[in-house]
């Protein structure tokens, strides 16, 4: 005599074990996922890990100065090819003053700066432009570290 | 037979009743029942209240296994160091060490001649094969295995062969870092330089330990002083560049260096640190100390001087000067010269106590404080004689390491503070630990000084215009048996720039230069260490874009007004 009781407990004791065991294989499954995952997330960082080395490595400076040596045209700095915001000529005005145009033997001449090789070398047969006014005080290259360049 | 059994419990009344003591039984039963049934039923309350709990309250949320799964970093036991700018100077790598239970090995000769040809360079067959014979469980057969290696073993087959993750550490840079990090031994314990020193510090993986040292200038100036060393057949050279506001160390070189990825195969004296562990007698450079104490116990002004017309005769000593003037010598002077009479003059008139205090503040007597454990204490007179005053006076008789050099001269060059030298960054903003050892005024007096032996005196061709140079020129026969050894010196330079606000004291030494024709057969400081500290004044100021000064400008004018009129007539 089966009663409707008994069925909808059986029933249910199937239906909750096969959701367990669905479930603990689901789990399962995700849980080798992860496992895979950090895995492969520490071998990645072992591989990033080698190739930071091997950048370094690459870098020597040694190694970057025998290449740029050869293929590249660069040169070690020298001191007269830096310059300052401050050691530039003013703007040339739109029409600028005659008084100011003619009393320009103190404009800094491009050597200062270093810069004459690279300025007669795209303009070769041009001096520097005649209506260059002149700054208001003679350029000076210093900073001398401070904030206030030619300050006395 | 006739009446069955179904008949007989049929007539039984439906309920028994039994009187007396079968009555009293079953009633002792039924409160056994009772108990035990009670206590089921609490037990399993307790298992369900606790089930509720663990999975609904106390631990209602997601489980956190992926947190304890979570992969912490590649593991390391050794944390990663890297220059001022984040460069990895020396690293861990994991590799593969191959070790062997001998007791599972089949055939102990025939593995060894395998391992031996898989291996090349590694065991002898012979001494693999008394290994691989042993009787314990567990013998090395070889650490640190490259993934080739790795591949050959495996490919051999040989049973009873395991490997075992290890670590390596590894020095991108080789040779250029050598004197600075050190390296370690098999098992990564530090065994010299910051390795050493920092090995605790190492030992924490996840932050990298940041130097002071900038690989770009580290290269510059190594490569310059080797150029020196090569071209003046010195047997050893070193130099150090120093940031004058911090004391932090930019660069620290000293040749001949040795490869820290492999120190076993370096030769002992290519392991010697010149600048930290060798004591020298720092000769004329020790002027400017002599001449700082000088100014700043007021023992002599720039207008004072010495008469250093004839050698000085103290006993079987006597103190003479390499290029004599035979006259009176101002201060600035004396300086510039580099006179031995005149320094000796001005060390007997500041006097022994004064000379003595004046170098202890500076950090000349004791070992350096430094962030190496390679640091040596100098050699200093004891007893302190009155021809010791003398001879200290111009860096004789007294022995520092290049590191007590530089540490004084920034303090002498910066103001007046003392600051231990560093390798190690300290975080933005830090303070800077410091004392005061000599006044402001003294500090830039020397200033002027230092710029005129550049600019007039022996330190000529350490000029850079536009950069001010100043510094010192010092030339010291090595003592040989204890006598002085004419040809050979250890020529040095120790200065700064640029000299109105320096930024950056560099010192450079040669060991045992020998002069060629370009010196014209001298081998004196100004002749092979000057040039070469103005080529790194170039290639710094080049890296670190100094903007160069205007020298004629009016800021330099304190040297016009104290020094000129009276050193140059």
């Amino acid at each position: 005599m089966i009663r409707p009781g008994n069925v909808f407990w059986v029933g249910l004791a199937f239906t909750l074990g096969y959701g367990l065991y669905h479930l603990k294989h689901e789990v399962k499954a995700l849980e080798d996922e992860l496992f895979r995952l950090n895995r492969q997330i520490l071998a990645e960082q072992q591989a990033i890990h080698v190739l930071r080395a091997e950048w370094s490595y690459i870098n020597q400076p040694q190694r970057l100065q025998s290449l740029t040596q050869r293929h590249l045209d660069l040169q070690p700095t020298k001191p007269a090819q830096i310059g300052t915001l401050a050691a530039l000529p003013a703007r040339p005005a739109e029409a600028p003053a005659p008084a100011i145009a003619d009393s320009s033997p103190a404009v800094p001449a491009p050597e200062a700066t270093g810069l004459k090789s690279r300025v007669t070398s795209n303009t070769p047969a041009k001096p520097a432009p005649a209506k260059t006014p002149t700054p208001q005080k003679p350029a000076v290259l210093a900073s001398h570290g401070r904030e206030t360049p030619g300050a006395r | 037979m006739a009446t069955r059994l179904s008949d007989v419990l049929r007539s039984l009344p439906a309920r028994l009743r039994l009187e007396g003591s079968g009555k009293q039984a079953i009633e002792t039963a039924h409160h056994r029942l009772m108990v035990g049934g009670v206590l089921f039923v609490v037990a399993f309350a307790v298992v369900g209240l606790r089930v509720v709990d663990v999975t609904m309250l106390k631990e209602g949320h997601e489980p956190r296994v992926t947190q304890h799964n979570r992969p912490t970093g590649a593991e390391r036991d050794r944390a990663d160091i890297v220059d001022r700018n984040g460069e990895l100077l020396a690293t861990s790598l994991s590799t593969a060490s191959l070790y062997a239970n001998p007791k599972l090995i089949l055939d102990a000769n025939d593995a060894a001649a395998k391992l031996a040809k898989a291996l090349p360079g590694g065991a002898s067959e012979k001494d693999l094969a008394r290994r691989l014979a042993s009787d314990r469980s567990f013998v090395w057969v070889q650490r640190n295995l490259s993934p080739r290696q790795q591949f050959a073993v495996n490919r051999l087959g040989i049973p009873g062969l395991f490997f075992q993750r290890d670590e390596r550490r590894v020095y991108p840079h080789g040779a250029l870092t050598a004197h600075i990090l050190g390296f370690t031994d098999i098992d990564n314990r530090g065994l010299a330089g910051i390795e050493q020193s920092y090995d605790d510090r190492l030992r924490q993986p996840e932050n990298p330990l940041q130097l002071t040292i900038d690989i770009r200038l580290q290269h510059v100036v190594r490569q310059e002083l080797a150029a020196a060393v090569e071209e003046f057949r010195a047997i050893g050279g070193a130099a150090l560049v120093l940031d004058v506001a911090t004391s932090e160390v930019l660069a620290l070189v000293s040749l001949p260096d040795f490869d820290p990825n492999a120190p076993g195969t370096a030769e002992s004296d290519t392991r010697f640190n010149r600048i930290t562990l060798g004591t020298y007698e720092p000769g004329s450079t020790f002027k400017i100390f002599n001449t700082a104490a000088a100014l700043d116990f007021g023992v002599a002004s720039l207008r004072d001087g010495y008469d250093a017309s004839k050698p000085i005769q103290v006993s079987r000593f006597s103190i003479s000067d390499y290029k004599g003037q035979k006259r009176w010598l101002s201060v600035p002077e004396i300086m510039m010269y580099s006179s031995n009479i005149g320094s000796a003059r001005m060390g007997v008139d500041l006097g022994r106590e004064r000379q003595r205090q004046f170098l202890s503040r500076l950090g000349m007597l004791k070992a350096a404080q430094f962030d190496l454990p390679e640091v040596a204490t100098p050699l200093i007179p004891n007893p302190w004689r009155d021809i010791n005053v003398m001879t200290v006076a111009f860096g004789h008789g007294i022995s520092v390491t290049p590191l007590n050099v530089v540490v004084g001269v920034s303090a002498v060059v910066n103001g007046g503070i003392l600051r231990p030298a560093t390798l190690i960054k300290r975080p933005e903003g830090t303070p800077v630990p410091g004392e005061r050892v000599l006044t402001q005024r003294t500090s830039e007096q020397m200033r002027a000084l230092m710029r005129l032996v550049v600019e007039r005196g022996s330190g000529k061709s350490a000029n850079v215009p536009g950069y001010a140079v100043g510094g010192k020129t010092g030339t010291a026969e090595k003592i040989v048996k204890g006598r002085y050894h004419r040809d050979m010196r250890i020529s040095s330079f120790a200065g700064a720039f640029p000299m109105n606000a320096p930024r950056f004291v560099i010192y450079a030494m040669l060991d045992e230069p020998k002069g060629n024709k370009a010196t014209h057969g001298y081998a004196t400081a100004g002749w092979v260490v000057a040039p070469l500290v103005g080529r790194l004044v170039n290639q710094i100021a080049a890296i670190y874009g100094v903007p160069p000064v205007d020298e004629n400008a009016p800021e330099f004018q304190f040297r016009d007004q104290t020094l000129i009129n009276v050193a140059v007539r």
